[in-house]
């Protein structure tokens, strides 16, 4: 195993988290404020949900949406620009393993997720009275959750011929999944119908499995959501060494 | 021993051959020029040895290792400065060197004493902590041969080093290449500069369209292929007389290679046309002359 290349992977990966800290460390920070000041302040500062507030009741469901979405953008947009401006050609030539490169990617992207997301928790305390109920669980969602966005930001990365098409994934799919996944709201408020559509969501088992490490209850098994999101990150996984290893859209 | 051997090296895309069978050896020590007219093949070719491109038919091998089967220890021999920029847009120029060294497994503590010594040599010490996007483009050159040497490579790929480089640096770094020739790194490179080749290289191949159609050592190549041609300067112009291979140019007589058993019958007939003989010289192929000639 080749260890200080990797780590210099990793370490390239906190550079460029430091050096566009404006566009990305920032405004997940802000946004989750805004959310938390509006929805759990005004609109939702009079009802509960289950046996906590909403304002509670949120801040899990605000943390799992910037896990999301930081490991998504960070593994794709680094990997996109790395073929852009071709410097993926300096990793490409080394003597790096096809598991390393992945992973140099991969825990880039987790560390970006594991910091915003620990940044995120600790302005809530502020303003929110919260915990963690079981730690395990809590780390066990954002390392596996984390890492399954972090391969499909790579997949996309490899697929996309331009910036626009790293855009495709994220409004289309992430977004209006992460907002019919639990986001705002539990499925048990749902009428039948819509409850069952939400279990074929697979944003639903890792917001929902979050919220229990937070708030100890949830809507549906904590354990067969661990067990959804563990297997979804080993496939995402193996499927990006697979197509690092074929060089997809990376070779010629 | 055998820096480099390719065998039998196919690559296609899709329906194209880029590459058609082609087959060479470097030896250790050799500055070895690597020419062809854009799209020849060249670069296609220096991507299937250093993992660029992937290749389904021949073997390359690395200091007789397999270039696909032992790619770690190959690539670690190998350095390459490519023929386009390609640094990472964070990167200061001294993490560039620091990080491109971190990914052959070198710790920074290691690496610096190279890096500095890189930095020295190639005029970049005071640019350490500059945005590689601020340096000049022959800045930029530099650096791409500093970080293809940062990990001490025993064969140097260079894909057209000297593109957009002034005539004092190219001197320079033709200089420099010597220098670590001479000190035991292999060298194969692509250039467009036909004289950079004439100049540093002992071996020479030409690929064009795929094909490789020649491959020697300059010397011979330069003698075998040689077609030069004999001048004689008259001191009037005379009537021209059909004779093959010898044109008649004012007054000039230019015989070609094939020609040259005229010789007698020509000065036979200056001396009938009382003209005089005012001088003559044998004109050589350049590698420039041969090199067209081969991929016309």
């Amino acid at each position: 195993m080749n260890w200080i290349g990797l780590l210099t992977i990793v370490k390239r990966e906190n550079l460029r988290t430091i050096k566009i800290i404006n566009q990305v460390i920032w405004p997940p920070i802000i946004s989750s404020l805004l959310y938390i000041f509006i929805f759990g302040f005004s609109l939702g500062a009079n009802f509960d949900v289950g046996d906590v507030s909403y304002l509670v009741f949120l801040v899990p469901g605000l943390i799992m949406m910037n896990i999301i979405m930081t490991s998504y953008e960070e593994s794709s947009s680094s990997l996109f620009l790395g073929k852009f401006i071709n410097y993926i050609q300096e990793l490409l030539i080394s003597p790096l393993s096809y598991i390393e490169l992945v992973l140099g990617f991969l825990f880039g992207s987790i560390l970006r997720s594991a910091v915003i997301s620990t940044l995120i928790f600790l302005v809530f305390l502020i303003f929110v009275k919260i915990s963690i109920a079981h730690i395990f669980i809590y780390l066990f969602f954002l390392f596996f959750v984390s890492l399954f966005f972090a391969c499909v930001g790579l997949i996309i990365a490899l697929w996309a011929e331009e910036f626009d098409n790293l855009a495709v994934l994220n409004t289309f799919f992430i977004t209006p999944l992460l907002f019919f996944g639990g986001v705002f709201h539990s499925i048990k408020l749902l009428p039948e119908l819509f409850q069952k559509l939400s279990l074929i969501n697979p944003l639903f088992y890792m917001i929902d499995g979050f919220r229990f490490s937070i708030i100890g209850s949830s809507d549906f098994n904590v354990y067969y959501s661990m067990i959804i999101v563990s297997v979804l990150a080993t496939a995402g996984f193996f499927y990006s060494v697979y197509l690092f290893k074929k060089g997809y859209k990376l070779k010629s | 021993m055998k820096v480099l051997s390719i065998t039998n090296l196919n690559k296609f895309y899709k329906d194209l051959k880029a590459v058609d069978n082609v087959n060479f050896e470097v030896e250790q020590g050799d500055f070895f020029g690597f020419l062809g007219p854009n799209g020849a093949g060249k670069t296609t070719t220096i991507n299937c040895i250093v993992g660029l491109a992937n290749f389904s038919h021949g073997g390359i091998k690395v200091f007789g290792k397999d270039i696909k089967k032992d790619y770690r220890e190959t690539r670690k021999l190998i350095g390459l400065a490519p023929q386009e920029y390609n640094f990472d847009p964070y990167l200061k120029i001294e993490d560039v060197l620091v990080y491109q060294a971190g990914y052959y497994g070198i710790r920074k503590k290691d690496v610096m004493p190279k890096v500095n010594e890189l930095l020295k040599q190639f005029k970049l010490d005071g640019k350490a902590d500059v945005d590689f996007r601020k340096l000049s483009g022959g800045m930029k050159r530099r650096l791409a041969l500093a970080r293809a040497l940062v990990h001490n490579p025993k064969l140097l790929i260079l894909d057209e080093p000297t593109a957009g480089v002034d005539v004092e640096l190219r001197l320079e770094l033709h200089d420099y290449l010597k220098k670590i020739n001479k000190e035991g790194t292999t060298i194969l490179l692509t250039t467009h500069y036909i004289e950079e080749v004439e100049k540093l290289c002992n071996k020479v191949a030409i690929i064009h369209k795929g094909k490789l159609i020649a491959n020697d050592t300059k010397d011979k190549l330069m003698l075998d292929l040689d077609t030069g041609h004999t001048e004689i300067l008259l001191n009037k112009k005379i009537k021209p007389k059909i004779m093959k291979h010898v044109e008649f140019k004012d007054n000039k007589i230019i015989i070609g290679n094939k020609g040259k058993e005229k010789l007698k019958e020509i000065f036979k007939y200056v001396q009938d046309q009382r003209a005089i003989v005012e001088d003559m010289k044998n004109i050589k192929d350049s590698l420039q002359d041969i090199f067209l000639r081969l991929t016309k």
